[in-house]
């Protein structure tokens, strides 16, 4: 059985994260197209640093971003 | 005792046994019936009321609360387990057990020479059950001879009239559902509990009691799925134009502001290209039009629109405020708080109750202006309530024993109350539109021409004297990034108005279910964020047996009680179908006990371990260096200094389980160890936090 990379949770289906961290970076992902619409363009790093400096972003997302950034 | 001492004591023969649910309110319709000449008589230690009135005798006995309660009849492992029999409630509390067993000792031995039996309980689901089981248990099946009063204050005219017509029965049907909404209660409750905590030993070898019940599971559930989408929100940009203009018409020369149509702009480059084109530009008036608005007194208040407001004034948690009102009630100060109804009976007499309230002075004014009215009527809300109307003042006015925030709380239904019979508020709009450019703008003038019951609304606001075809001056026009914001926490009482719309739980026990869940530790006092355990158990209750989160289960056994109460179905149908339920329940419960005992572990350990790291409450009066810290786990709580944990200092104290923790400013003057000061029971207290310090052991 494997643990989430992120919290002590199981994860399925031989995925990285549990279901909590998935479904944060789902909303991340689905985040990203709308942003690079509104904004014109903006690069995935861009994007996820500027996340990460807004007090309302999701705690589990930001810990989705630090993962991805290698933080 | 015999029954010729119990005459002694009692000094009459023949009397009608009155039931009720507290001793205050025995007391209070023993003033009403007597003129306040009633005889009190103590018996076991329990206040008895004798009263003769329209030349018949009366003895008022009361309960406290529930007397009886539901328990397990034979002591066996195997779950689910169905066999229950009602209980006195000493045998389930035992704090409680000498003052309830001294009551049913008095109500039996009251009843043996009692020739006519009378409900005086709360008028409600509860109010009937209550008294059911101690006419069927202390008073030995009286259940289908006694008689109902039925009064919504404890007034003396509300009282007088409640005993000139009081039903023949008890209304047996409502006693049913309030009994089969306990039954229900206590089976989910005690197997689903039961099988979770085994589920939990199953897989730790360590008792911890887990306990989730009917209506606990959807409202943990809210508060967890309401979390999840916090901490999952990914903040969407969009832009506003934040635009101000001014006119020479503007005498107070305080810029104006107006907004772009758009109150929302998606693109970025969109709210650039309007800044552009709005460079050099003047906001030309394009059209005004002028309207007049009214905002009508606000609706009698029924629980929930109480405890609301007092949340919102006074940050009350609904709990509190129910508390109060219950006091206020039993002073005969208001009506009955427990209602739905924001409706105010048609027959009271409001001019009186105003008359009286004229007695208070902060209220005069109001109350006299009123009373020159020839005729008055109130605002009436929509929901309606079968046995009691909304809260009212009773027009009794003698508060000067309450509390400060007991006298905010009647305060605040005496002026709902009076504002009720006032005019509206009355205002004049005005909407004015911008063409910037080719793009339009809008603002809007509220002014206030005539006050009427809203003292608080200004009568003042800059009306700006425009009109169509005026150029006005842009001072400043600038685009505002914004993001979308995620939905808001829960705090008490937003998450008492979710359970009121998913209609689970009553409106009596709403507010008790959220203190059980706190003191359960799913969800945090404060924020009322949920546990690490909270998580835990809604992700694999989801998996394994998501009935119990759901709130379609819960609701459809509200209608079922309804549905007792109308005599549509009966008690036993009922509970038959929550057996097959529960069946189902706790067998996918066993089955997987293992997987849910592994998810349960982790997060209790998560909560155990985890230190919490709160602010520092101060430099540590030991070492200087360090800085004091509380710690703790689900059991203790200590106070330690950071440098502790690296064994550079040794202050750690064990702190009471409850209440705030203050450092004061200077320490103990024996050990210079801090000195703490925290609350018990409501008063302060100060100690050393040196466990060993002789200043403590010289008091001892």
């Amino acid at each position: 059985m494997n643990i989430c990379k992120l919290c002590d949770n199981t994860v399925e289906n031989k995925g990285k994260f549990c279901i909590y961290h998935n479904n944060a970076l789902d909303n991340l992902n689905s985040g990203y197209v709308i942003w690079k619409n509104r904004v014109d363009y903006i690069e995935r790093k861009q994007y996820l640093k500027t996340l990460l400096e807004i007090s309302t972003t999701g705690t589990l997302v930001k810990q989705v971003i630090m993962d991805e950034l290698g933080r | 005792m015999k029954k010729s001492e119990l005459k002694d004591i009692i000094g009459v023969e023949e009397y009608s046994l009155v039931i009720c649910e507290k001793s205050e309110a025995a007391r209070k319709i023993s003033e009403a019936l007597s003129d306040n000449k009633y005889k009190t008589i103590k018996i076991f230690n329990t206040n008895v009321f004798l009263v003769t009135y329209k030349k018949r005798n009366y003895v008022l006995c009361s309960a406290i609360g529930h007397l009886y309660t539901l328990n397990l009849i034979k002591k066996r492992q195997k779950l689910p387990r169905y066999d229950y029999s009602w209980v006195p409630i000493s045998r389930s509390i035992k704090s409680r057990a000498k003052m309830v067993n001294a009551r049913i000792k008095v109500i039996e031995k009251l009843s043996k020479n009692a020739m006519e039996f009378i409900l005086a309980c709360d008028l409600d689901q509860e109010g009937e059950t209550i008294g059911y089981n101690i006419l069927k248990y202390a008073c030995k099946e009286k259940q289908n001879v006694a008689k109902r009063v039925k009064f919504s204050t404890l007034m003396e005219d509300d009282i007088k009239s409640a005993f000139a017509n009081m039903d023949n029965n008890i209304n047996i049907n409502l006693a049913y559902a309030g009994l089969t909404r306990h039954e229900i209660d206590f089976l989910y409750g005690m197997n689903i509990s039961r099988a979770l905590t085994r589920a939990f030993m199953t897989s730790s070898k360590k008792y911890r009691t887990l306990s989730v019940g009917r209506v606990q599971g959807p409202t943990i559930a809210y508060v967890v799925e309401n979390e999840l989408l916090r901490e999952t929100h990914v903040p969407l940009p969009f832009w506003s134009i934040n635009t101000y203009v001014n006119s020479i018409k503007n005498e107070s020369g305080k810029w104006i502001k107006i907004h772009y149509i758009e109150q929302k702009i998606l693109k970025n480059k969109n709210a650039k290209i309007i800044l552009d084109d709005c460079k050099g530009e003047q906001a030309l008036v394009k059209k005004i039009e002028e309207s007049s608005f009214k905002i009508n007194p606000p609706i009698p208040f029924n629980l929930s629109g109480l405890q609301k407001e007092a949340f919102r004034l006074y940050r009350l948690n609904p709990h509190q405020t129910l508390s109060i009102a219950e006091k206020l009630y039993l002073n005969a100060l208001i009506s009955y708080p427990r209602t739905n109804s924001q409706k105010l009976p048609h027959n009271l007499d409001c001019r009186r109750i105003i008359l009286e309230l004229s007695n208070l002075s902060e209220f005069r004014d109001v109350a006299n202006t009123l009373l020159k009215e020839q005729h008055i009527s109130p605002t009436q809300g929509k929901e309606s309530d079968n046995a009691h109307p909304s809260i009212y003042p009773t027009g009794k006015t003698t508060i000067s024993k309450l509390t400060d925030i007991e006298k905010k709380i009647f305060n605040l239904i005496v002026k709902r109350f009076l504002n009720l019979f006032r005019e509206p508020s009355i205002g004049k709009k005005r909407d004015v539109c911008f063409k910037i450019g080719k793009y339009d703008f809008y603002t809007s003038f509220k002014r206030i021409t005539d006050q009427g019951w809203n003292e608080n609304s200004a009568k003042k606001e800059d009306m700006v004297d425009l009109a169509v075809g005026d150029e006005l001056k842009i001072k400043r026009m600038k685009i505002v990034e914004n993001f979308e914001e995620p939905v808001s926490s829960y705090n008490q009482m937003t998450l008492v108005q979710k359970m009121e719309k998913e209609e689970i739980g009553t409106k009596s026990t709403r507010a008790n279910i959220i203190r059980t869940i706190i003191d359960r530790m799913y969800v945090d006092e404060n924020k009322l964020t949920p546990t690490e355990l909270a998580k835990a158990l809604v992700n694999t209750l989801k998996d394994y047996s998501p009935e119990i989160l759901s709130a379609e289960m819960t609701k459809r056994m509200e209608e079922n009680l309804r549905e007792i109460e109308n005599n549509a179905i009966t008690s036993e149908q009922v509970i038959e179908k929550t057996k097959k339920d529960l069946d189902l329940i706790i067998k996918s419960i066993q089955e997987n006990d293992k997987n849910i005992g592994r998810v349960l572990i982790a997060a209790t350990d998560k909560i155990n371990n985890k230190p919490v790291t709160n602010k520092p409450l101060g430099k540590c009066t030991i070492c200087q260096e360090g800085d004091l810290i509380i710690t703790s786990n689900s059991k203790n709580r200590a106070l330690v200094c950071s440098r502790s944990m690296k064994d550079k200092c040794n202050m750690k104290s064990p702190l009471p389980k409850f209440g705030y923790i203050r450092i004061q400013k200077n320490g103990c003057i024996k050990c210079s160890w801090p000195k703490i000061r925290t609350s018990y029971k409501g008063k302060p207290w100060n100690f050393c936090s040196n466990p060993e310090c002789k200043n403590k052991e010289r008091k001892k």
